[in-house]
């Protein structure tokens, strides 16, 4: 005798039931006497009699007494006499009897199933017209809200026909934050859509059942089954992925990077940000960038990198939506990026969302966190050089949360014990972010983001360097319907630097630059129907730039003050995409964008001869334009276009075409982006950045989808980038473009990877060939580098392999191993010497015809977690490690300077040994 | 400083903060092509003194340098009224001529005819007038002492200056040797001051220019012309630098800026590409034709100074060496003396001479490390 299981284990028996294709059945014959006996008690007599298992609830039989004589009945016929006048009905399902009270169940599939047909005409049982979608289940049967049917929609008796959505918020089970970028889809039917930013999803899909997967990284994966009646909500929470040394859970949907429609595109979630080993021991944001497939750094002490060919000043690096000019501290040893409260990062390289625009080369969105909203809890971080602390909690129990954080170095103590020559050094930044999330009510949410940083250095030199980045920004959200949401955001970005020396009191003066843009975006959001999603949208960018004020410091400096003219535009932008799911194999996603850029007045713009070379004698004339004066526009539009094709379940190509518009560059004279390089804002002279590329990809999972595999090729064009004149004077310049010149480039590569995200073993490999060339137009220049002919650019760098890798010994060890190897970058080297003033000296000519050794490293850390006690109030983890494990002494630059009078070579490493470090980190 | 083994860790991370942390040599890659550009140093004299320009060429990166003389080169001055002014070669590539009156009022270029029958012109450059240095003077600091120029212009004009600079300095054996050992026997040394005090020079290397454009008034203060490191010989005794100033023009001030960041300053984090470039000489028929070197039309002002280790605070400075003694027999003195390696200092012993206290070469002999010529100019 079977007592009952709660009722909803029971329910998923059924469930599980319901899908197996039944066979004819010949049932028992009973023969017997009941005389007034206790339902429970005759339902025992059955059983020791037919063998078969009966499933009730004992406690409701109590009041049911069976009071009957039969002789050879089958047990169908028995059930029936016995129950009958009551409210109980009778299922005999393959030696299994459930007596319920509720109708009777269904034990077969409804007609045409298996054919295809929709089966929406008889309707007889409800449970009979119900089309599903479900996949054989294989998932254990639990008692968890996997297990559960959400209904979603108005019940109707009937499943209607035709297509419904779904949207909700998908979110962290125990802070509440939400959970961007995770997938959801419905294996079956290949459709598959993303949560946004605040961890918003909306899915259309045809009426009736499915099992819906949702995946995200770092969570456990989850589904949903579901009753889609109509259009509904449904939240699904999501638990931290705790990994288990025994069971490795290996799920059959990771199959979001063949289903969905980007390409080029890569996402890293903060978990595995932290695991990769770095210099000094704190997580890295940017490094972890660096490391991806066609990306590539100039060097160690770098603050850009270059994606696909593209200069370091064509990523546009958002974080939460606000532009960071600078995103690193102290010459790119540290990121800008606090990794407590960074949630994830992604980069898009190819396939550019048409929302985004204004730079050529590749769009990197930093998510932050949301505070928790259930408790107020923290993480503090101790390194060798930065400490951190995070604070978040609700500012309204689960219903806004805030984040603050904030980072410092200390490392001028440790400066100061550097030998002599080092010893006045100093070097200081900080970096502060606030964040705070409302949700007003569950159609309205409003989002703050505060960002701070600020760096300053002296590196034993008379001179001292500072800059800063200052962002804020407002967004609110505002869902009209599940078919259609907005997002207005407001912000204004700030980016300045400073440079100054004091050392000779005559002399000294104080350098400044900054630019200031003011946002303004509205975007759509509108899921037509399973087929058609459409995002639109305007956006404007008000930019105000100061490009230079040089100023005495003190009162005994003589320098005279030498501001140039401000400058300011306007960047406008209206967007349309559109997403069309042809069939489920094939997809196509359109988007076009159109951009519009007015370079405003006040100024006075220099008239050059046409045709003549651009030199200060080849002025004509200078006009002048009054304040808020359209002194120049350019528009275009830039195409956004990809396509995907399943070949198979587990197996898909995808291409896309891009073109973009760059109206704000970078000019800078240095290999790497130094600080005191300037932007400079698109004018008459200074014609914007296009650039477009193709690419293809193929995209293979292997292994129950726990190993994904892809190539993409690419070809890039970029036309008008700004490269400089030989010897150019990029620094308070009044007439910039006698120092600069139109670059033609074009670039191309395929990136192979090979990723794997779960398991015990976990990480990514990948190679990428690719090569980048520059060529100056020659039409209006004087001397041109390379006789006009295409030379690498200063990031050309064939070869790349990287390896990230992580082991876990057990729950609460694991070892990281990240090894790098790339062909040295291009540099121009002397090819013959002269003697003059004194000395021999170089004699330069073909720019980056050589290039440096090649580049090898390897990092390894071992991270010990806290343990998963959830009472416990505070965690600790530490991470140890060794930056360049070898020591090798890989080169950053090679050099060649005159001194007393000889041309002396050198190699300059930035990490000559090994770097040990430990890393702190307390969660409270 | 303090608890070594706990330094040590630190300064594990330090390296890697100090920006120079490695540098280790690297050879000058191979040439790729072998270029030989015209090279014309000079300017033209606008003062009381000799006009000299050198003219060579650039050579290959491979082997040893070797300096490549442009000779049988005919070299004339011009300005813009056809004038012409003669310069003949003085030594391989040197080619001298004036002194030139020059009229401030005219401008000046220089002609080039090589023996390869290729012509070369500068472009006119104005005569610019140098004001007088108004000091040179020399601070201590912590990593040493160093020059400063300081000069300036009431008329605002000057603007751009450049300088070079001569060394000297005066320095002593470790010891004065008061015997010399002459085939086997020891004498008394006649000419021991020729051994014992000394001269020696150095010419600047580099490439000195400075501007007052960015200010106010036209005033150079303290631009820096070298530095003496700590412990440094120059300033074992006696030390004198001689500066010479030229004002510059704009154009000229920028050439040199350029040659200066391309082959001088190199080796920073943010480095600019280093590039060669097309000075103020163009050939006649090849425009495109790369000439490295600026002539410009100037005059020479100058100021000497020197400075005495007594007046420099904490100046220390060590020969590192050592006595020895040397029995006095034959043997011995043979062993120590008659190759040079050993140069006796005195004799020991009260009545007889017991022994010879004696020193390396290098710490005795001064003219092993310069000259032992009292130049005209010093004191």
């Amino acid at each position: 005798m079977k007592t009952m299981r709660p009722v909803k284990c029971l329910f998923a028996v059924i469930l599980l039931l319901s899908f197996v294709r039944l066979s004819a059945q010949d049932l028992p014959v009973v023969t017997g006497r009941f005389d007034n006996m206790k339902a429970s008690e005759f339902i025992a007599s059955l059983e020791a009699n037919t063998g078969y298992r009966y499933y009730y609830d004992t406690t409701a039989f109590d009041s049911v007494r069976v009071d009957l004589t039969i002789q050879n009945q089958p047990l169908d016929q028995v059930l029936q006499t016995a129950f009958e006048g009551t409210d109980y009905s009778i299922t005999i399902y393959k030696g299994a009897v459930f007596i319920l009270k509720t109708a009777p169940l269904v034990t077969r599939l409804p007609e045409g199933f298996f054919t295809g047909g929709t089966g929406a005409d008889s309707g007889a049982s409800r449970y009979a017209t119900v089309v599903s979608f479900l996949e054989d289940d294989t998932k254990s049967q639990m008692a968890t809200l996997e297990n559960k049917l959400f209904e979603i929609g108005v019940r109707t008796r009937q499943i209607e026909a035709g297509v419904a959505k779904m949207a909700g918020y998908i979110r962290d089970v125990t802070t509440g934050e939400p959970i961007p970028g995770a997938s959801l889809f419905v294996e079956k039917l290949k459709i598959s859509v993303t949560s946004d930013r605040f961890g918003y999803y909306s899915i259309t899909l045809p009426k009736g059942r499915h099992l819906v997967s949702i995946q995200s990284l770092g969570k456990r994966d989850t589904w949903r089954n579901i009753m889609l009646y109509g259009d509904g909500l449904l939240d699904i929470e999501m638990r931290d992925f705790i990994l288990s040394l025994k069971t490795v859970v290996i799920s059959a949907q990771k199959a979001s990077n063949i289903n969905n429609m980007h390409m080029g595109v890569d996402k890293v979630d903060i978990r595995t940000i932290r695991q990769i080993p770095v210099a000094f021991g704190e997580a890295d944001v940017l490094k972890v960038v660096q490391a991806l497939p066609g990306v590539q750094t100039v060097g160690e002490a770098s603050t850009g990198f270059n994606v696909r060919g593209g200069s370091a000043d064509q990523n546009l690096i958002l974080f939460n939506d606000a532009t960071i000019y600078n995103p690193s501290h102290f010459f790119g040893f540290f990121s800008a990026f606090n990794p407590d409260v960074v949630s994830s990062l992604e980069l898009y390289k190819s396939s550019i969302p048409a929302k985004y625009g204004g730079r050529l080369s590749s769009v990197l969105d930093i998510v932050s966190r949301e505070g928790n909203k259930k408790q107020i809890s923290g993480t503090a971080g101790v390194g060798l050089l930065t400490s951190r602390l995070t604070l978040e909690g609700p500012l309204i129990k689960d219903k806004s949360s805030f984040i603050v954080g904030g980072r410092s170095t200390y490392a001028n103590w440790l400066l100061k014990r550097l030998p002599q020559e080092y010893r006045n050094s100093k070097a200081s930044f900080y970096d502060a972010n606030l964040l705070i999330s409302h949700n007003i009510n569950p159609k309205n949410d409003l989002y703050l983001t505060g960002y701070i940083s600020s760096d300053f250095f002296n590196l034993n030199s008379d001179t001292t360097y500072g800059y800063g980045n200052k962002n804020i920004s407002l967004k609110w959200k505002h869902v009209f319907s599940n078919k259609m949401y907005s997002l207005l955001t407001v912000g204004q970005d700030h980016y300045d630097y400073k440079i100054y020396s004091e050392k000779n009191p005559v002399n000294a003066y104080t350098m400044r630059f900054n630019i200031r843009q003011s946002n303004l975006k509205l975007h759509f959001n509108y899921f037509l129907n399973s087929k058609h999603t459409l995002d639109f949208g305007l956006a404007s960018t008000y930019y105000q730039l100061k490009p230079g004020a040089f100023t005495p410091r003190g009162e005994e400096s003589l320098v005279v003050s030498d501001i140039l003219r401000n400058e300011q535009a306007l960047e406008s932008a209206v967007y349309l995409t559109e997403k069309f799911n042809i069939t489920p194999e094939l997809s196509l996603q359109a988007g076009i964008r159109y951009s519009l850029y007015n370079f405003m007045g006040p100024n006075e713009v220099y008239r050059y001869t046409p045709g003549a070379p651009r030199i200060t004698d080849n002025i004509t004339d200078t006009s002048k334009f009054a304040s808020g004066k359209f002194i120049h526009n350019y528009h275009g539009p830039e195409y956004r276009l990809s396509l995907r094709y399943a070949l198979t379940p587990d197996l898909s190509v995808k291409a896309g075409y891009n073109s973009l518009r760059q109206y704000i560059h970078m000019l800078s004279n240095t290999t790497a982006i130094a600080p005191t390089d300037v932007w400079k804002l698109s004018d008459p002279n200074i014609r914007p950045q296009t650039g477009d590329q193709f690419s293809i990809g193929w995209y293979k999972n292997f292994r129950d989808n726990t190993v994904e595999a892809s190539v993409e090729t690419y070809y890039k064009r970029i036309k008008d980038y700004l490269d400089f004149k030989s010897g150019a004077v990029l620094v308070l310049n009044q007439h910039i473009e006698t120092d600069v010149m139109n670059t033609t480039g074009k670039a191309y590569g395929v990136e192979l990877m090979v990723k794997k995200l779960t398991g015990k073993l976990n990480g990514w490999v990948s190679y990428t060939w690719s090569r980048t060339f520059l060529k100056m137009d020659a039409t209006d220049a004087g001397d041109v580098v390379n006789s006009g002919n295409y030379y690498p650019a200063n990031y050309d760098k064939p070869h790349d392999f990287t390896l990230v890798g992580n082991y876990r010994l057990s729950h609460r060890f694991s070892f990281s191993l990240n090894t790098t190897y790339s062909t040295g970058r291009p540099i121009t080297v002397p090819i013959g010497r002269y003697y003059y003033q004194g000395s021999v000296r170089a004699l330069y000519s073909d720019r980056n015809a050589h290039r440096i050794p090649d580049y090898f490293r390897m990092d390894v850390s071992m991270n010990i977690e806290p343990n998963h006690r959830l009472k416990q109030k505070v965690h600790t983890s530490w991470t140890f490690g060794f930056y360049n494990l070898l020591g090798r002494k890989n080169p950053y630059s090679v050099y060649f300077v005159s001194e007393n009078g000889v041309i002396n070579g050198y190699r300059l490493s930035i990490f000559g040994a090994a770097i040990p470090y430990v890393n702190l980190n307390i969660k409270f | 400083m303090d608890i070594t083994s706990y330094k040590k860790v630190w300064m594990l991370c330090c390296i890697a903060i100090a920006i120079m942390g490695c540098k280790d040599e690297y050879p000058l890659p191979p040439a790729l092509t072998d270029k030989n550009h015209l090279v014309v140093e000079g300017f033209i004299d606008a003062g009381y003194d000799t006009t000299r320009i050198m003219l060579s060429r650039t050579s290959s990166t491979e082997g040893w340098w070797e300096n490549m003389p442009e000779s049988g080169a005919r070299v004339w001055v011009e300005n813009q009224n056809g004038d012409i002014s003669p310069l003949y070669e003085e030594a391989p590539g040197t080619y001298k001529g004036g002194p030139f009156v020059l009229d401030e009022n005219n401008r000046y270029r220089l002609q080039i005819e090589t023996a390869g029958g290729k012509s070369y012109t500068s472009s006119f450059e104005e005569v610019k007038q140098t004001p007088d240095i108004d000091s040179v003077n020399w601070v201590r600091e912590d990593d040493g002492v160093h020059i400063y120029v300081n000069t300036h212009d009431p008329s605002n004009e000057s603007r751009y200056y450049a300088w070079d600079f001569q060394e000297t300095w005066e320095f002593f054996s470790a010891y004065m040797s008061s015997f010399e050992y002459v085939d086997g026997r020891m004498l008394p040394r006649m000419d021991a001051e020729k051994m014992y005090r000394c001269w020696q020079q150095y010419t600047s290397s580099a490439i000195l220019i400075g501007s007052s454009a960015k200010l106010s008034e036209d005033i150079i203060y303290r631009a820096p012309l070298t530095m003496i490191e700590n412990n440094s010989w120059k300033l074992s005794s006696r030390y004198s630098i001689y500066v010479k100033q030229r004002v510059l023009s704009k154009n000229a001030y920028a050439y040199l800026e350029k040659m200066k960041k391309s082959t001088e300053s190199m080796g920073t984090i943010f480095d600019p590409m280093p590039t060669t470039d097309q000075g103020n000489i163009v050939c006649n028929t090849d425009p495109a034709e790369i000439v490295i070197g600026y002539v410009y039309v100037s005059n020479v002002r100058d100021r000497r100074i020197f400075i005495s280790r007594g007046e420099v605070t904490n100046w220390r400075f060590n020969m590192s060496c050592t006595i020895d003694t040397i029995e006095n027999n034959a043997e011995d003195i043979y062993a120590a003396f008659a190759h040079g390696s050993m140069i006796p200092i005195s004799s020991l012993g009260s009545f007889t001479t017991t022994h010879y206290t004696a020193s390396s070469s290098y710490c005795m002999d001064c003219t092993l490390r310069g000259t032992n010529v009292k130049p005209d100019f010093w004191p």
